[in-house]
């Protein structure tokens, strides 16, 4: 048995070995003929939902420019 | 005086003129130096049928025994009587005569003036240092020796090839041929790789593989390998049935027209034959030619101490020969411990049998000649195996991006693989540090599921949590993250 991810990776279940999809690689060959004798490997999980972006507060922004509220005012002339 | 035919003096250049003696003859006198050119021959004659002397016309008789004709005696000819005054007289060394004489012994000689030398040297030759040796010099120096202990040269060796193979090291084709390298385990059951590059197959027979030591200061398997590989068969009838021990040569090109030497050491538990046998196999993909079997197939008696088992066969060329597209094809090395009727002409109908087989030291090389086993430093043969099979121990580290999960992270391998290899060893839990794009430091548990792999490594797929992580990390859209420590996967390329 063998599960399809959301990347070209082939899971085999049996050990959770993860096969790449190289046709030198004999797993992968193996995995081929598997398909080929009518099996279906089961599909990839669902990706995590995308999380929406995250809305920062504005102290939050200001630490994230590493910025002082000094520099900033002399920045924006404030001063 | 006229001669019939050719004068004898120079119908050829090594015939030596002997010095003119005749002014000495007086009637009394019968001892006379042998000269050529006013010296004493480097090498003098060493009997008298080497010369021709003749004095007053009359040849005169070689005779040892100094009774009639002359002798030579210390480098002197000697008459038997002394010749009279204005007697004339002639003489020659003949040709090559004082270096080659059948049914002669030579002086042994020295490097520096060698017993068998030549007409422009004199220095280089032929020589014994002492008994039961024969040495060559050139120019006076001893360069090569052969005695019971076999070929001596003190100097540098250059030749095209050895057995028409590689000059010296990596003779030999088989790798961890001396099963010092076991990174998958030391016991096995099953058809499955276990000692590294060395596929223990077994169809209905059933099998157990395992690593064995040699005890230190054993003598009956030479140059003290560590392990041995024993493989214990319990036989199960069938046609197809069997047990046996494979490698697969990367490259069918291996050794292809070829003559080619299998050798090995083996031991069974009571006398049992087992075969040998040769597979030129071009791979899958495409429409690859079929296998060629029973290349070389030999089947040996075997006793229950370790003897050497030496199989000298040729490899088919593979013109004409197609090569499937997977670049998956090999020279396959297969040793038969139980094979059912199917296999006979494998086998040399070795058949069925159960016991313990004892295997040590494999060696495949050109030549039609069993050299030594070529033991190879342990590093480069782990680094052979690796293309093939390779324990990876990294740290897992990375980036994610949380918005998607997208996770980044890169281990390479220590020894580029032959192809992708198949990765396992996932999912594996890890303590992730988490640094946010804030700085914000936050421990976490995650996991990674899976990998994706090149020839030269492999990158964690994704971070099953890391939505979470970014979440539980204070809102960061970027995290960099790395494991509390080291975790294990396994790659594998094998053929």
């Amino acid at each position: 048995m063998y599960q399809l991810t959301n990347s070209p990776t082939i899971i085999r279940l049996a050990d959770h070995a993860c096969i790449p999809p190289d046709p030198a690689n004999r797993d992968y060959r193996d995995y081929l003929e598997w398909v080929e004798a009518g099996n279906t490997p089961e599909p990839a999980p669902e990706p995590p939902a995308p999380l929406d972006p995250v809305e920062l507060t504005p102290v939050e922004k200001l630490a994230a420019s590493s910025l002082t509220i000094e520099e900033l005012k002399q920045l924006l002339g404030l001063n | 005086m006229a001669y019939l035919g050719i004068d004898p003096k120079a119908a050829y250049s090594s015939y030596r003129n002997i010095d003119d003696i005749s002014a000495s003859f007086d009637g009394l006198v019968t001892t006379f130096p042998l000269r050529v050119d006013g010296v004493a021959p480097t090498i003098l004659p060493i009997n008298e049928q080497q010369l021709l002397i003749n004095v007053g016309g009359v040849p005169q008789q070689p005779d040892p025994s100094g009774v009639n004709g002359f002798k030579l005696l210390a480098g002197n000819i000697v008459f038997s009587s002394a010749p009279s005054a204005g007697e004339t007289f002639w003489g020659v060394i003949l040709a090559t005569a004082n270096y080659i004489s059948a049914n002669t012994r030579f002086a042994n000689g020295s490097a520096g003036l060698p017993s068998v030398t030549f007409a422009s040297d004199v220095t280089t030759g032929i020589y014994s240092p002492g008994a039961g040796q024969l040495a060559i010099s050139t120019g006076g120096t001893g360069e090569l020796f052969v005695n019971t202990s076999g070929i001596q040269v003190p100097g540098d060796v250059q030749a095209n090839s050895y057995n028409g193979g590689p000059l010296a090291g990596l003779r030999n084709a088989i790798i961890n041929g001396n099963f010092d390298i076991w990174q998958r385990g030391t016991s096995f059951t099953g058809s499955v790789y276990g000692a590294d590059r060395w596929l223990h197959n077994r169809v209905g027979t059933t099998h157990t593989a395992t690593r064995q030591p040699f005890t230190l200061g054993q003598t009956a398997v030479p140059n003290e390998p560590t392990y041995f590989c024993r493989t214990v068969v319990s036989t199960v009838a069938g046609a197809g049935n069997f047990a046996n021990l494979v490698q697969r040569i990367e490259d069918v090109r291996t050794f292809a027209g070829q003559q080619v030497t299998v050798s090995f050491w083996a031991k069974v538990d009571a006398t049992k034959n087992i075969a040998v046998e040769l597979v030129q196999e071009f791979g899958t993909g495409g429409s690859p030619s079929a296998e060629v079997n029973a290349i070389g197939t030999t089947k040996v008696s075997i006793g229950t101490t370790f003897q050497k088992v030496t199989i000298t066969t040729t490899v088919p060329s593979i013109s004409g020969k197609t090569l499937g597209t997977n670049n998956d094809h090999s020279l396959t090395l297969v040793i038969w411990f139980d094979a059912g009727s199917t296999f006979n002409s494998r086998t040399d109908t070795l058949g069925q049998q159960s016991g313990t087989f004892e295997i040590a030291q494999v060696q495949v090389e050109r030549g039609p000649i069993a050299t030594p086993f070529e033991r190879r430093p342990i590093g480069q043969e782990l680094a052979l195996c690796q293309r093939y099979y390779e324990v990876v121990n990294y740290w897992p580290m990375g980036i994610t991006f949380a918005a998607n999960g997208d996770t980044r992270g890169y281990v390479s391998f220590a020894v580029q693989k032959r192809a992708a290899p198949t990765i396992s060893g996932f999912p594996h839990s890890i303590s992730v540090i988490a640094f946010t794009c804030f700085g914000e430091g936050v421990n976490l548990n995650g996991t990674i599921e899976s990998a994706s792999s090149s020839v030269n490594g492999f990158r964690p797929n994704n971070m099953g949590n890391s939505a979470n992580i970014s979440a539980s990390a204070g809102g960061g859209n970027v995290m960099a993250w790395g494991d509390s420590g080291f975790r294990t996967v396994f790659a594998s390329a094998e053929l």
